[in-house]
């Protein structure tokens, strides 16, 4: 089992790696790997190096920080509420987020103050995991929780539709792609530092309760008698979600699915301990954002492909032949 | 007659504080002028054509027919109309006002707003609807089924096309001269004064420039469009035109830096706030080409092909001048 999980390891981390230096040279503006190079140690061609470090470098950092932060959110959230179906984007976190951050972008708060579009994602997500919580700590029935996902994604949306409706700029409304489907293209260095800090902020808190969640496994009660206090659990790991996926969600649009496949791939290797599979969706996820990132912008279309677009069409499989799974073994 | 409906709904109020008898007489002289109003011979022996109005010398000139009530349903026409059009024959304008646009601004308070629906013309009653190509088919096949006369616009690829709908909206409104006066003062701006050639400006000695126009979420604009005769009537090449792209299409940063070009035209300003917004200042933009002059052409004089054009001309040319 610890060879398996060394294994894991090296294989996401090399993969990471490679997708890295692949993201950083596949692009429609030809650049040599040399100029790469000299662009990173500080070289002096000014079109590639831009090229280089202002548009590929952020959006390569974004696809690891977007990743990493959906693969661990899906999985603290399938761990802590032991519930395989959980994830931020189908328990409403991203539509909330979704929400904030256009409030904040389309009112034009974000244009007076930086700040404003990561924290207008923060409050959304906080707020849609808000009603989770109530949701989830009182009633803790999977159905339940799937349908209030359900109702609160439709409701979120509409919102959102309805703000894109109103805002002054007609072509608003056509950005309703751009927040559902999310896209890493040509965002910037400030998109980057805007997210980071929050991001960070919140994968500590989400990794803060892995032992924790591995003791979850036994039960609420067996978990207390452990010694491990579920409301500052549970409080520690929605404020977590709602930091790190807000702030992503407002810079690149709602990626679906990622939080949800990451976990279920991996969960194999982590031997079905939660814990053990936060670290290693955060890897996975950033893994599998960045070379969908990449598979995005090699596809032979006139406009890229919205990222969201490519994630959802692996994941909605994904999910279906997990409720396949799911209904075969309750049968 | 056309402004009678207004008068009776405008006293209303007030005739029935005083007599709350009258509102059933109101309502049969609303059905009264209904009636009337789809015969214009009884209308004109009535009386209810305006004897005058002050012409664009500003001298008083007899008008022989009933000048056409219209109702536009397109921001572009929008603009047309106001351009020629007296205030008192608009009956109501597209929802979406072009930004920035003064006649607008004035216009407001007193024009109905119109969100494109069918109903809201059929109360209105214009004698002519003024639409774009765009136009929902539903909302104008059932405006022509209760024999509306609609009256459908291109969007404009040359400012060929835009003078002959200044002409063609005009004529509609019975302001012709209005209409020409309003393309000459544009063929001047444009610096043709020879009304009867049609060509571009003729070039320099040196090679043209090459143009390129950036839009939200990438947004460029090839052959055929109406950016390209603006390019062109500038004195400068299209960038997009060249790159083979043919009328609008989205490109990335990578494929703008790729593309070069020696001046760069934002089309959207970048103080709006929109998710697309933010590429206009994208930092890899100014740190590929630090020396590339970047002009910002404000989106109402683009978005139509409108008599403001003449004005986005005016803003490429100058910069173009000074690349030179």
């Amino acid at each position: 089992m610890n060879r398996r999980l060394v294994f894991i390891y090296a294989f996401l981390s090399l993969a990471l790696l490679a997708c890295a230096c692949a993201s950083m040279a596949i692009g429609p503006y030809p650049v040599t790997w040399m100029e790469i190079l000299s662009a990173v140690t500080g070289g002096t061609d000014t079109a590639a190096s831009a090229v280089v470090l202002d548009i590929r470098l952020p959006r390569t950092l974004l696809a690891i920080l977007a990743g990493a932060t959906l693969g661990l959110a899906g999985a603290a959230l399938q761990g802590y509420l032991r519930n395989p179906l959980a994830e931020p984007a189908v328990l409403g976190v991203n539509g909330g987020a979704v929400l904030g951050a256009v409030l904040a972008l389309y009112t034009g708060l974000s244009s007076t103050h930086l700040l404003a579009l990561p924290l207008g994602g923060l409050a959304g997500a906080l707020l849609s995991t808000l009603v989770i919580y109530l949701l989830a700590g009182s009633l803790s029935s999977v159905t339940i929780l799937i349908l209030a996902g359900v109702a609160v994604n439709t409701l979120l949306f509409a919102l959102t539709s309805l703000v894109l409706n109103l805002a002054p700029n007609p072509f608003s409304v056509l950005e309703i792609v751009f927040w559902q489907m999310g896209s890493l293209a040509d965002r910037s260095m400030t998109h980057v530092l805007l997210a980071a800090p929050f991001v960070l902020a919140g994968w500590l808190l989400l990794l803060w309760d892995a032992r924790a969640l591995n003791a979850l496994t036994l039960g609420e009660e067996t978990a207390a008698s452990l010694g491990i206090s579920i409301p500052a659990v549970s409080k520690r790991l929605l404020f977590g979600t709602a930091l790190s996926v807000g702030a992503i969600v407002s810079v690149c649009g709602s990626i679906g699915f990622v939080g949800l496949v990451v976990p279920h791939m991996l969960r194999p290797f982590a031997g079905h301990e939660p814990g053990r599979l936060l670290p290693l969706s955060l890897l996975g996820g950033a893994v599998l954002v960045l070379a969908a990132d990449i598979a995005v912008r090699l596809f032979p279309l006139g406009a890229e492909l919205k990222l969201g677009v490519l994630t959802s069409l692996l994941g909605a499989p994904f999910f279906l032949y997990l409720l396949f799974k799911l209904r075969r073994s309750t049968l | 007659m056309r402004t009678v409906p207004g008068h009776t709904r405008g006293m209303l109020p007030l005739k029935v504080k005083m007599f709350p008898k009258i509102p059933a007489a109101v309502l049969l002289c609303l059905a009264v002028v209904m009636g009337l109003r789809f015969s214009g011979t009884a209308s004109a022996a009535l009386g209810f054509v305006e004897s005058s109005a002050p012409d664009p010398n500003g001298t008083q000139m007899p008008i022989t027919t009933v000048p056409a009530r219209m109702a536009s349903l397109n921001a572009c026409t929008d603009e047309l109309l106001l351009a020629v059009a007296d205030p008192d024959q608009i009956a109501g304008l597209s929802r979406y006002p072009i930004r920035g646009m003064k006649v607008i601004k004035k216009a407001e308070g007193t024009i109905r707003s119109l969100a494109g629906g069918a109903e809201e013309v059929l109360a209105l009653h214009p004698d002519i609807v003024l639409a774009s190509d765009f136009t929902r088919r539903e909302t104008l096949s059932l405006l022509n089924k209760h024999h509306y006369r609609i009256e459908a616009f291109k969007v404009p690829e040359t400012f060929e096309d835009i003078f002959r709908d200044i002409r063609r909206v005009a004529a509609l409104a019975g302001r012709e001269t209005k209409g020409e006066e309003l393309v000459s003062t544009l063929r001047e701006r444009l610096g043709r004064r020879d009304l009867s050639s049609g060509g571009t400006v003729p070039a320099g000695n040196s090679p043209r420039p090459r143009v390129l126009f950036f839009g939200v979420a990438g947004h460029v604009t090839g052959a055929g469009t109406f950016e390209d005769s603006i390019i062109s009537e500038a004195g400068g090449r299209n960038l997009a035109a060249e790159a083979g792209i043919r009328g609008h299409t989205w490109i990335s940063l990578e494929e703008l830096i790729q593309l070069k070009p020696d001046a760069l035209f934002l089309t959207e300003d970048s103080k709006a706030n929109s998710a697309g917004q933010f590429l206009l200042d994208h930092p890899a933009i100014r740190s590929a080409y630090p020396d590339m002059p970047i002009e910002t052409i404000p989106p109402h004089l683009l978005n139509c092909g409108s008599p403001d054009a003449v004005e986005a001309v005016e803003i490429v040319r100058s910069v173009l001048r000074r690349l030179a």
